[in-house]
């Protein structure tokens, strides 16, 4: 009994170990990324920007249809709950705050982030991992061209850029599209809603949104390279793939909860 | 042009196994050296010491006199910028075209105009006998001696002074194989390069003046008499000199 105990609590002591170890790899793949871009100065790299479009064509641009699919059903289901029993309940009034609230502050940069996580976290991951497997990486260190500022760099800024362009348009198609549902299905007049909903929107709460998507996108691009990044042999493609899904929505939910404990608590 | 390359007592070990023990090798500038040995023997291993990409286990490595074992990954890539590397496998970049593989180190470098980018890679790639019905073709559609063959235009654009090849002629047909055996021995006649393979038979490359080794059970082994004289005199880790 006492013997499986103490192999219980160092087998719990060596999982934490491992998971401040991988904290701590991560946070040097965050500062290396960012130190790549002051070192650019010395060595420019002229394919930096055609990979940052690349990235924003896979992540953004070609989830323009999923995150407007997604966006149109929450907004629909949210805004006709909210019109029908809002009423009942004698809160009407407060339906634009909560609005903004739910979709602005909560649904839309989560619901970004996720449709990047499933999409281009996955893809990275296995991208990192399939180059390193191939030498490519290697190839590119030994050219004299540094791989996070070649690889990880463009992906950060890609990945950053359309959370953030995602979250904008998450939003303005669930409220339009909403609003513009429950006055064909219900006729209420959406100019009216619409206006209030501007009126209870203030600049905290977009700036608040702003951070939260910028934060998520860092998040899934960080954890997806540094999966990719640790791929040594073509088994491990696939498990930093997983991986990379696993921990960019663990990390996300949590980095969530904590940035709106901040922003509601001041 | 010169570049000299030393190795000091290298050792590399694998947990049990010993892939390298206790080379040691020069090459000075302008000085050709091609090793050889059985699959598995630890030659690609030793390449990669020479570039830096893996740390030996012990000795250490210079280039130009500047010891690069303990180098920072910055530092490394700055002083990378002299060097060639073609590895056993291609190492293209997959979503990259032929054209673009191959002007990658000028683009990453920022030291050429886009006009200029496109001359040096034209003229590489007419060079190494590149079709340019295949500069926008991407490396999956490549056949063998063809990303071979790219893999040396991008290694040899930035006119390196060391150039470090990994079987550059293994799955060539012979036309492209005699291309890249007189590339090289031009450019080493005419830039005085420095040059070190790796080759499963050292007998298939030409003289050169070249030192050739093998490498048995990690120690390098002279093929050549006048080498062979010169390690019977000298102990094995003595440095072996490889001079044009």
């Amino acid at each position: 009994m006492t013997r499986g105990l103490i192999w219980f609590f160092l087998g719990a002591w060596a999982r934490i170990v491992d998971v401040f170890r991988m904290l701590s790899s991560m946070a040097e793949l965050l500062f290396d990324t960012f130190y790549a871009a002051v070192r650019r100065g010395r060595t420019p790299n002229l394919s930096l920007m055609s990979q940052i479009n690349r990235q924003i064509l896979y992540t953004g641009v070609e989830a323009f249809w999923l995150v407007g699919s997604i966006a149109l059903l929450c907004g629909s289901a949210i805004v006709l709950v909210a019109m029908l029993n809002m009423p009942r309940f004698g809160v009407g009034e407060y339906f634009s705050k909560i609005l903004v609230i739910v979709v602005v502050g909560e649904l839309a940069p989560f619901a970004a982030s996720l449709v990047v996580v499933g999409r281009s976290g996955t893809a990275l991951a296995a991208y990192i991992g399939t180059m390193r497997v191939s030498r490519e990486v290697d190839a590119l260190e030994v050219m004299g061209i540094d791989p996070i500022q070649f690889i990880v760099q463009p992906a950060f800024v890609g990945i950053v850029v359309s959370v953030v362009c995602l979250n904008v348009y998450f939003i303005t198609i669930a409220i339009l599209g909403g609003l513009t549902l429950a006055q064909f299905t219900t006729g209420t007049p959406v100019g009216i809603f619409f206006g209030n909903m501007l009126e209870a929107l203030q600049f905290k709460d977009v700036a608040f949104t702003l951070i939260k998507s910028v934060a998520f996108g860092l998040i899934v691009a960080l954890v997806s390279s540094w999966h990719g990044l640790q791929v040594r042999n073509i088994r491990g493609v696939p498990m930093a793939a997983i991986n990379a899904v696993v921990g960019s929505m663990f990390f996300t939910i949590a980095v969530n909860v904590i940035l709106s404990l901040g922003y509601y608590a001041l | 042009m010169s570049y000299r390359l030393e190795l000091h007592d290298i050792s590399m070990r694998c947990g049990d196994n010993t892939v390298l023990d206790g080379v040691s090798l020069q090459v000075q500038p302008g000085g050709v050296v091609v090793f050889g040995g059985r699959s598995g023997c630890g030659k690609s291993a030793l390449l990669e010491i020479c570039a830096g990409l893996i740390k030996p286990s012990s000795g250490r490595v210079f280039w130009n006199g500047e010891e690069i074992t303990d180098m920072s990954k910055y530092d490394l890539y700055d002083r990378r910028r002299s060097i060639g590397y073609v590895f056993q496998v291609h190492a293209l970049i997959a979503n990259h075209s032929v054209f673009d593989n191959i002007a990658l180190p000028l683009r990453c470098r920022g030291e050429a105009s886009a006009a200029q980018v496109n001359e040096k890679v034209l003229g590489m790639m007419e060079e190494m006998h590149i079709s340019r019905d295949i500069e926008s073709k991407f490396p999956e559609a490549l056949s063998t001696a063809q990303l071979k063959s790219v893999a040396l235009a991008r290694a040899l654009i930035i006119n390196p002074k060391l150039l470090i090849l990994d079987e550059p002629l293994s799955g060539m047909d012979p036309f492209t194989a005699n291309t890249i055996i007189s590339v090289l021995h031009q450019r080493w006649e005419r830039d005085g390069i420095s040059i070190v393979m790796a080759a499963h038979s050292v007998s298939a490359w030409p003289q050169w003046e070249a030192g050739r080794f093998h490498l048995r059970k990690g120690r390098l082994e002279s093929v050549d008499d006048a080498f062979a004289m010169a390690l019977s005199l000298k102990p094995q880790r003595k440095f072996i000199y490889a001079r044009k």
